[in-house]
C-alpha cells in the first residue's frame, strides 16, 4: 500500500525528472522538492496561518487577562478559551491536518531519494523492483555526481590550502533550518509556547545537521532545497500577515469572525 | 477538562521525533545489513563477508576459524567476497574505502597490508594472481596492488564512468572489467591500459564469464551478449526479456543464465540459440550452478530449484525453501551447495544437498 501509493510514483517521477533534465541526479531532487512543496502548498498554508492565528490570539490583550484572571483554574481556563476560538472562528486542530497529511509526503521523499541512489547492490536490486515499464532499464544505476559531491556519500569539502575538509552542505543545512523554523514559528505571547519555539531552532538545526552530517549528501541538498523554499514561503505569509494585522493586543480576525460579524445577531431581533 | 492551548510547536514534537526516528533507524546494537554476503571458500574453509564481520569457517570440522575484526568495530563493514591468494594471503574489501591483506598462518589473522587509496566503498570482490591483487572500487576506479606489499603498480588506476561493483577477470596478461557504465573492458594487467572497450547499453553488475574465447555478460536491460575476447566485437545476442544480475555458467557449450524475470534459459553457447526455458520461483540475481547432470538456479524468495540440463526438467519433487532472501551467489563443495542468505534472523549460510534438496543452516547468525 505504500510502497504502491507513495513510494513507486515518487522514485519514478524523480527519475523521469533525472532523465529529464540530462540525467543529473542533484538537479532532479532540487526539481522534484520544489514540485513537492508546492503540491503541499495549500496544506502548509492553512498550518502556518494557524499557527500565526494562534500566536495572535496568545498575544491579544483579552487573552492575557483571561490568563491572569483564571490562572489557579484550569477548568475555567479552558473553557474560556474554548469560547474564545469560536468567537475567533479559530480550530486549534485545523493546523494539525496540514502536518498529518505532509508527514508521509515527508517519510515518502526522503525514501524515494535514499532508494533512487541506491548504494549497495541489495538496494540497486530493490531500486529495479520499483521502476515502471516505461522508464529505461538503462537509466539505472543513476549519475550521483553533482558539481564536486557524490550524492550517496556524506559530503565534504576538501580545499589543497586547508588541512581539514569542509561540510558544506551541513553548514547550510544547520544554518536555512534555523532560518526557515524561526520564519515559520511566530512569535508567541505564551511563556511556555515561547520557550518551546527557542528549544525547537536549536534543536531541529542540530538534529538535521547531524543527519546532513552523517547521511547521504543528497538528503543533505533536499534539506537545503526545502528549507530555501520554506523560508521564501515564511517571509510571504510574514508579509500577508503584517499587511492585514490589527492594532497592538487586539484579536486576529479570521474569515470565520468576518462572516459572524455580517451576519444579524438572532438574540438582538427577540 | 484538558489545557486545550495547542501552541504549534508542541503540535510539531512528537512528530519531528518520529522523524528523527525513521531517518535514524532508532540507532543502537548491531547495525542492519545493507547488503548480501560475500562468500569465497578455498581449501575446504568458506570465507564470507558479512554486515561487521569477515569470518573464516573450517567446512570439515564445522567451526569458525577466525573472525576480523575480533572486536566489533560499527565504522567497518563488510559485504564483498574475499580475494585468497595461492599462498593463503586473504584479501578483504571494506566500505570503510579500505582493502586488508591478511595473513592466516595461525588462527588470528594479522594484517599484513592496508590500502587506503580508495575513495569510496568497496562493493566487489578482488581478483588476485601470483603477484597482483586487482580492486575494484565504487569510486569507479581499478587499482593494481602489488601482493605483497600493497603497494600501486599501475602509474595511474584505470578510471571507468560509474562505479565498480563486480571483480574482474584475469585472463594471462588481459584483465576483464565489467562496470556500471555499461561498457565492458579489456585492459593489460602490466600497466592498466585500456586494449578495448565495448558499450552493452546498460549497466552490467557481474563479473563477464570466459568460455572458448568468448566473454558472457548480462545487462540490466536483459540482454547476454558474447564478444570475443581478443576484440571485444559482438558475437551474438539473446534478450532474456528482463535485467541480467547474475553471471552466466558454460558447460558443454551451453550457457545457463537466470534473470530478475523469475526465467531460467539454456543457450547454444556457438550462436546463443535458446535450447530450453524454465519459470522460477522468484526474481533470480544469482549465477547458475551445474554439477553432474543437473544445473541450480538460486532465486530471491529463498528458492534453490534443480533442472535437468538436458531438457530443463525439473530435478525435486519439490524445491528447497529457505527463510530469507537469496541475492549472492551460491558456492558447490563437493555434495553441498552453499547458499549465503539475507534477511534471516537465524542463519547466514545454508548447505543445500545436491542430490536431494534438503536444507540445513550451516553457519548460524551468532556465529556470524
Amino acid at each position: 500500500m505504500w510502497n504502491t501509493l507513495i513510494l513507486e510514483p515518487a522514485i519514478n517521477a524523480l527519475i523521469f525528472i533525472y532523465d529529464l533534465l540530462g540525467q543529473n541526479f542533484g538537479l532532479a531532487i532540487i526539481v522534484f522538492t520544489a514540485l513537492v512543496r508546492l503540491i503541499t502548498l495549500p496544506l502548509t498554508y492553512q498550518q502556518m496561518r494557524s499557527s500565526m492565528v494562534m500566536a495572535d490570539i496568545q498575544k491579544s490583550d483579552r487573552f492575557k487577562k483571561m490568563q491572569a484572571k483564571y490562572k489557579n483554574d484550569k477548568q475555567k481556563m479552558s473553557e474560556e478559551q474554548m469560547k474564545l476560538f469560536r468567537e475567533v472562528g479559530y480550530n486549534p486542530f485545523s493546523g494539525c491536518l496540514g502536518l498529518i497529511v505532509q508527514f508521509p509526503i515527508i517519510i515518502g521523499l526522503y525514501q524515494a531519494i535514499i532508494r533512487s541512489l541506491a548504494a549497495t547492490p541489495a538496494q540497486l536490486f530493490d531500486l529495479s523492483k520499483f521502476i515502471y515499464a516505461a522508464i529505461p532499464d538503462n537509466l539505472i544505476p543513476l549519475n550521483s555526481t553533482f558539481l564536486y559531491m557524490n550524492l550517496g556519500q556524506p559530503e565534504r569539502l576538501e580545499l589543497s590550502f586547508l588541512p581539514f575538509a569542509i561540510p558544506v552542505l551541513t553548514i547550510l543545512v544547520v544554518i536555512s533550518t534555523y532560518l526557515q523554523t524561526k520564519l515559520t514559528t511566530p512569535s508567541s505571547g505564551d511563556q511556555q509556547s515561547a520557550q518551546m519555539s527557542q528549544m525547537m531552532s536549536l534543536y531541529m538545526p542540530l538534529l538535521l545537521g547531524y543527519f546532513a552530517y552523517t547521511l547521504a549528501s543528497g538528503l543533505a541538498l533536499y534539506f537545503v532545497t526545502s528549507n530555501l523554499l520554506g523560508i521564501v514561503q515564511g517571509l510571504v505569509m510574514r508579509r500577508v500577515r503584517d499587511a492585514n494585522a490589527g492594532p497592538e493586543g487586539a484579536l486576529p480576525t479570521t474569515k470565520k469572525s468576518k462572516q459572524a460579524e455580517k451576519l444579524p445577531s438572532t438574540t438582538n431581533k427577540r | 477538562m484538558k489545557d486545550l492551548r495547542m501552541s504549534p510547536t508542541i503540535k510539531f514534537l512528537p512528530l519531528m521525533l518520529l522523524l528523527a526516528l525513521v531517518l535514524t533507524g532508532c540507532g543502537g546494537g548491531p547495525i542492519q545489513a545493507s547488503s548480501w554476503p560475500g562468500v569465497t571458500v578455498a581449501d575446504d574453509t568458506l570465507y564470507i563477508a558479512y554486515n561487521q564481520y569477515v569470518l573464516a569457517y573450517d567446512l570439515e570440522t564445522e567451526r569458525e576459524i577466525w573472525r576480523y575484526p575480533a572486536e566489533v568495530d560499527r565504522t567497518q563493514t563488510f559485504y564483498a567476497p574475499p580475494a585468497i591468494s595461492d599462498d593463503g594471503l586473504v584479501i578483504i574489501g571494506g566500505y570503510d574505502q579500505k582493502v586488508y591483506a591478511l595473513s592466516t598462518s595461525s588462527n588470528r589473522p594479522e594484517t599484513v597490508w592496508v590500502f587506503e587509496g580508495s575513495s569510496d566503498r568497496i562493493i566487489g570482490a578482488p581478483a588476485t594472481n601470483a603477484e597482483v591483487v586487482l580492486v575494484p572500487s565504487a569510486d569507479h576506479k581499478l587499482y593494481a596492488l602489488g601482493l605483497s606489499n600493497g603497494q600501486p603498480i599501475w602509474d595511474q588506476p584505470f578510471e571507468s564512468r560509474h562505479a565498480l561493483w563486480s571483480a574482474p577477470l584475469i585472463d594471462g596478461d588481459t584483465v576483464y572489467l565489467a562496470s556500471l557504465d555499461h561498457s565492458l573492458y579489456a585492459l593489460d594487467l602490466k600497466s592498466g591500459a585500456v586494449l578495448w572497450e565495448n558499450d552493452l547499453g546498460s549497466a552490467i553488475s557481474d563479473t563477464p564469464s570466459l568460455s572458448n574465447g568468448l566473454l558472457l555478460s548480462g545487462t540490466f536491460e536483459g540482454i547476454l551478449f558474447a564478444l570475443d575476447k581478443e576484440s571485444g566485437r559482438e558475437v551474438w545476442q539473446f534478450d532474456s526479456g528482463s535485467a541480467i544480475w547474475g553471471n552466466p555458467v558454460v558447460e558443454d557449450d551451453v550457457v545457463y543464465v537466470a534473470n530478475v524475470g523469475k526465467e531460467a534459459f539454456a543457450l547454444d553457447l556457438d550462436n546463443g540459440a535458446q535450447i530450453w526455458q524454465q519459470t522460477l520461483a522468484s526474481s533470480a540475481s544469482t549465477s547458475p550452478i551445474t554439477r553432474d547432470e543437473l544445473v541450480y538456479f538460486v532465486s530471491e524468495e529463498g528458492a534453490v530449484e534443480a533442472f535437468q540440463k538436458n531438457g530443463g526438467d525439473p530435478a525435486w519433487p519439490s524445491n528447497a525453501s529457505i527463510l530469507g532472501r537469496l541475492l549472492a551467489d551460491p558456492i558447490l563443495v563437493n555434495d553441498e551447495l552453499f547458499v549465503p542468505v539475507m534477511d534471516n534472523t537465524e542463519c547466514v549460510v545454508f548447505g543445500i544437498n545436491a542430490e536431494t534438496g534438503s536444507a540445513r543452516c550451516v553457519i548460524q547468525l551468532d556465529e556470524s
